[in-house]
């Protein structure tokens, strides 16, 4: 890894995956596609390591999977996300909004350094 | 996104494919990413290999999944099961809830079948199974003096050799019971204690609660004189004082050390106490040598604990070795026999034990075939609710299941209420088991402790699959379309249902008819035993035992001048009607040893032999022993006076055959110089068990050959327990501060001798009275259970011209074919179990025809009253109601 800044933030796939749910039901393929679209592409994740993520948050039962048909008509593997998983996503999101704004305020102290 | 084709689900009906699953998804993935990079304008060999590459490593991937997978699912179906389970308890509860009667019907009928057998197993479990409570109780073994066929108490000498033999033994211990009369610290009390070798607390792994054991030498005859008391007598009487170690107490008028407290616990209980439940209240060292205790007298109990890596056999070889040795050099003619503890703690109560173990098995298995039956009848009723069930789809392993939880729910219930009976069976059973002599040995460490309650859960489960099974497989067994066409007229379950409860019947009376033989053999023994003519009269009579202190009357003549003083007193008390003094009570005992006839010899192993008791005057008179001939002792026969015997009829016709032994002389070393002359012959008296033959006895004058400990027998005009304050008075009459102890009836002597015998036979008696009201309880099920299903029958019968009367009698005659069968195998069976009782009948043969009579007479009266209601009921059916219903 290491290949581009997305790596930063790999601790917090879960969070995103949550979050791509949020939405609606999607294949493990769609949420990849939806966090390159959202993020602009700035956000590459590692694909193969999106299904041991999404193992885990199903463990927790933050998502649950059934299978069923693609828009293309291929049987493939659809997750959505519990009430219980929403619930740790709005937690979760606030706790890294407030993180990410200290961050922010940290680097915009004088002197500037972006 | 639309749901997928049924038909991919149905192929996934047996669990999932992880495998297929976990390429599916990932193949999905990488061709959508192909897919995408193609459209984006890459040529197709690129394109694959850039999805790849943005994905990873697709196997390390599909790894981590399969083995993830694969864990979960094993985790879900684990608790799958376990939530089948679950909903299988809560289906069995709410049925079982719907139906009080059955449930509560059930629950009793197991809880006497496990309750019994729970309480039975504790009482086993302390005695067979449990080792005894020393240390290394696997190495200690009785070593006792064996001669011909008997094994005899140890004689001091004795004791000294075979402690010698250190590479058998790691120790040697030896005792025996004792009395002492504790004064200066309130009222005087005669304890009950041990007097012991300085290393038998040590070999049996005492630690003491105060204080410190014995060491080596304090036995010595010279020592100076120690004690160790019992934790209940230093608290009940010390008031568990801290400082009493090391402080004097006074015993039979001596000043003795108080070295230490034994502990009340189990450990420090002496084999004896163990056996019969005594209490033992001090422990003194033996002080003994060879010349206070000669080899010719035989009163110590040894143990011996044997060398780590000794088995009992090789012990035994040497100990043979060993008296061979003794006998060729002749310092004794006797051998030597080992035995491990525990057996000799149990004793000759091995039979009893077998026994009850037996019957209560067999009550169990009433029991459990009752139950069956109850369930075969409800299974019946619900066959349509089951045949409803398959018909939706549940499996018969499922229905199997579900019924089985619902059994073993009913035996586990059955069970606990089983357990608390087993704890007032219990407490009875040592109530009942230890009025006086204790009838079964270490009934004391019986427990319902966490081994029995698993044994008891144990047994629960197995009996409900026991009962449970057969029941269960017959009801899910459905013709589906047979059962729902004939509808509830047809639940019945057909001939073949029919026939099975029937044979469990069958094998129900059986079982009660052997367990009622067992019990009707055992009372007919007891009543034979009570019969018995024991050769004396112990109605009316109060004994007390005297022992005189050592010191103080350590002289013969002063022991007879005491005795003579106090039978005097006896006599005299008003409401005392005579009064006499015996070393050993009847049926208690006594010294046995060789005798010699002037102007005969014998061959050293036909040598003439008796059991030798002192007696005062008026001894026959108070127990109203028969005097046949010549006369009994009077207040003339002193030590000055010719020496003088009585013997016993016994003695007569074993040494004197076809001619009168008044006159002959006698010569026997007890104590006692040069011959002494039969003066009279007395009838025999039952001395040790009441169903074992007068052996030879001997009665000596007690005024010419004393001891220091002596019974007082008193018979009295009223109640002879009221006599005893009196009498207490008597003897402090004579000697203030002497006590008495084992003050009793000697009716109670006679009855401890019967304890054994009265707790077995109240034991089968229970068991085969709650076996009774099972084999009736269970024919009136069937019965009116067969009356209910054939009412259509009856009713065409009646309308058809059949008297009432003729109904009722096919009924009852239904029931006693049933009985007559049962009782024909419970025969059969009672022929072959007789043996087990062998050894506890007496004055009856195993086959008695009498009690089997006698049993079967019982069982049709049974089986009368169990089908009396449902014959009545049957003959009062409305046959147009009935046939209206149809």
């Amino acid at each position: 890894m290491g290949r581009n800044p997305g790596d930063l933030l790999q601790g917090t796939l879960g969070l995103l995956i949550l979050k791509a749910l949020a939405g609606e039901d999607r294949h493990g393929y769609g949420i990849a596609r939806w966090i390159e679209e959202v993020t602009g592409e700035v956000l590459q994740i590692e694909e193969g390591s999106l299904y041991p993520a999404l193992r885990r948050l199903e463990d927790r039962a933050f998502i649950e999977s059934r299978w069923a048909l693609s828009e293309n008509n291929r049987r493939a593997r659809f997750y959505a996300i519990t009430p219980a998983g929403l619930q740790h996503l709005r937690a979760d999101a606030s706790t890294w909004m407030r993180f990410a704004g200290a961050v922010i305020r940290v680097l915009q102290t004088e002197p500037a350094v972006v | 996104m639309r749901e997928q084709p049924r038909w991919r689900r149905l192929l996934r009906f047996w669990g999932p494919d992880i495998e297929a699953d976990i390429d599916d998804e990932i193949r999905f993935h990488l061709e959508m990413r192909e897919r995408d990079f193609l459209a984006r304008g890459l040529p197709p060999p690129a394109a694959r290999e850039a999805a790849v590459e943005v994905f990873g490593e697709p196997e390390k991937v599909r790894r981590w999944l399969r083995q993830h997978d694969v864990r979960q699912l094993r985790r879900h179906r684990r608790s799958e099961t376990v939530s089948d389970l679950i909903l299988d308890v809560r289906y069995a509860i709410r049925r079982l809830w719907q139906s009080p009667a059955f449930t509560m019907a059930v629950v009793v009928m197991l809880a006497l079948g496990i309750g019994a057998t729970t309480a039975i197993f504790s009482v086993l479990d302390a005695a067979l199974i449990r080792p005894l409570p020393y240390a290394a109780p696997e190495r200690l073994v009785a070593i006792e003096d064996f001669q011909g066929q008997e094994a005899n108490p140890v004689s001091f000498p004795e004791f000294l050799d075979w402690r010698s033999q250190t590479e058998v033994f790691s120790g040697v211990g030896a005792h025996f019971q004792t009395t002492l009369t504790l004064t200066g610290a309130g009222e005087p009390e005669a304890l009950r204690g041990a007097r012991m070798s300085a290393d038998l607390p040590r070999i049996l792994g005492v630690v003491p609660r105060a204080g410190r054991l014995f060491v080596a030498g304090e036995d010595a005859r010279s020592a100076t004189r120690v004690v160790m008391l019992g934790e209940a007598l230093w608290r009940r009487r010390f008031g568990a004082n801290p400082r009493l170690v090391g402080q004097s107490i006074t015993l039979e008028d001596q000043p003795y050390t108080v070295i230490g407290i034994f502990p009340a616990g189990r450990r420090a209980t002496l084999p004896h106490a163990l056996a019969n439940g005594e209490v033992v209240d001090f422990w003194v060292p033996l002080r003994l040598d060879e010349k206070v205790a000669p080899r010719r007298l035989h009163f110590l109990t040894v143990i011996g604990s044997l060398r780590p890596g000794l088995s009992l056999a090789q012990a035994r070889g040497r100990m043979a070795t060993f008296a061979r040795r003794l006998q060729e050099t002749g310092v004794t003619r006797h051998g030597i026999r080992l035995t491990g503890l525990a057996s000799v703690v149990i004793g000759d109560s091995r039979p009893l034990f077998v026994s009850l173990a037996g019957a209560v098995g067999m009550l169990l298995l009433i029991a459990c075939t009752n139950v069956a039956n109850l369930l075969l009848a409800r299974a019946a009723v619900r066959r349509r609710e089951i045949a409803i069930r398959l018909a939706l789809g549940a499996t018969r392993g499922r229905i199997v299941r579900q019924l089985l939880v619902e059994s073993v729910l009913l035996a586990v219930l059955g069970g606990s209420a089983g357990v608390f009976l087993a704890l007032a069976s219990l407490a009875g059973l040592r109530t009942l088991g230890t009025l006086g002599r204790s009838a079964l040995p270490r009934l004391g460490e019986a427990a319902v402790d966490g081994r029995v309650l698993g044994f008891a859960l144990v047994l629960s489960v197995l009996t409900g699959l026991l009962f449970g099974l057969v029941p269960a497989l017959r009801a899910s067994r459905g013709d589906l379309s047979a059962v729902l066409k004939v509808g509830e007229r047809g639940a019945a379950g057909g001939p073949a249902s029919d026939r099975l409860r029937a044979g469990l019947i069958v094998a129900e009376v059986a079982l009660s008819f052997a367990l009622l033989v067992g019990a009707g053999l055992l009372i007919r023994s007891l009543g034979r035993l009570l019969a018995v003519d024991k050769g004396f009269d112990a109605e009316g009579v109060v004994s007390f035992l005297v022992d005189l202190p050592q010191i103080r009357y350590a002289e013969a003549p002063r022991q007879a001048a005491f005795f003579r003083d106090l039978r005097e007193r006896l006599v005299n008390l008003p409401g005392v009607q005579s009064a006499a003094l015996v070393s050993s009570l009847p049926l208690d005992g006594g010294a046995n040893g060789g005798v010699g006839i002037e102007g005969r010899t014998y061959p050293p192993d036909a040598q003439p032999a008796a059991t030798k008791k002192m007696a005062s005057p008026g001894y026959f008179d108070v127990l109203r022993i028969r005097v046949l001939a010549g006369r009994a002792f009077t207040d003339a026969d002193v030590a000055g006076a010719p020496q003088v015997v009585v013997v016993n009829q016994a003695f007569a016709k074993s040494y004197f055959p076809g001619e009168s032994p008044l006159g002959k002389r006698v010569d026997f070393s007890w104590d006692t110089k040069g011959l002494q002359q039969i003066v009279g012959v007395v009838a025999d008296v039952r001395e040790q068990e009441l169903n074992q033959p007068a052996e030879p006895t001997i009665y000596i004058p007690l005024a010419q050959r004393s001891d220091s400990g002596m019974y007082a027998v008193v018979r009295t005009a009223g109640e002879p327990m009221r006599m005893v304050p009196s009498l207490r008075r008597a003897v402090f009459a004579v000697e203030p501060q002497q006590a008495i102890t084992e003050v009793r009836p000697l009716q109670e002597v006679v009855s401890n001798r019967l304890a054994a015998r009265r707790l077995a036979m109240s034991l089968f008696g229970a068991f085969s009275a709650i076996a009774l009201v099972l084999a009736a309880m269970g024919l009136y099920a069937v019965i009116s259970y067969s009356v209910v299903q054939r009412r259509q029958d009856i009713g065409i019968r009646m309308a058809l011209g059949a008297r009432t009367a003729d109904v009722a009698r096919s009924v009852l005659v239904k029931g006693l074919v049933l009985i007559a069968a049962g009782a024909m195998a419970g025969a059969l069976a009672s022929l072959w179990l007789g043996r087990f009782l062998a050894g506890m009948v007496f004055g009856v043969g195993t086959v008695d025809p009498a009690t089997y009579a006698g049993v079967g007479l019982l069982l049709v009266a049974t089986s009368v009253v169990a089908s009396t209601v449902p014959a009545l009921r049957a003959a009062r059916l409305d046959p147009a109601r009935v046939l209206r219903t149809q």
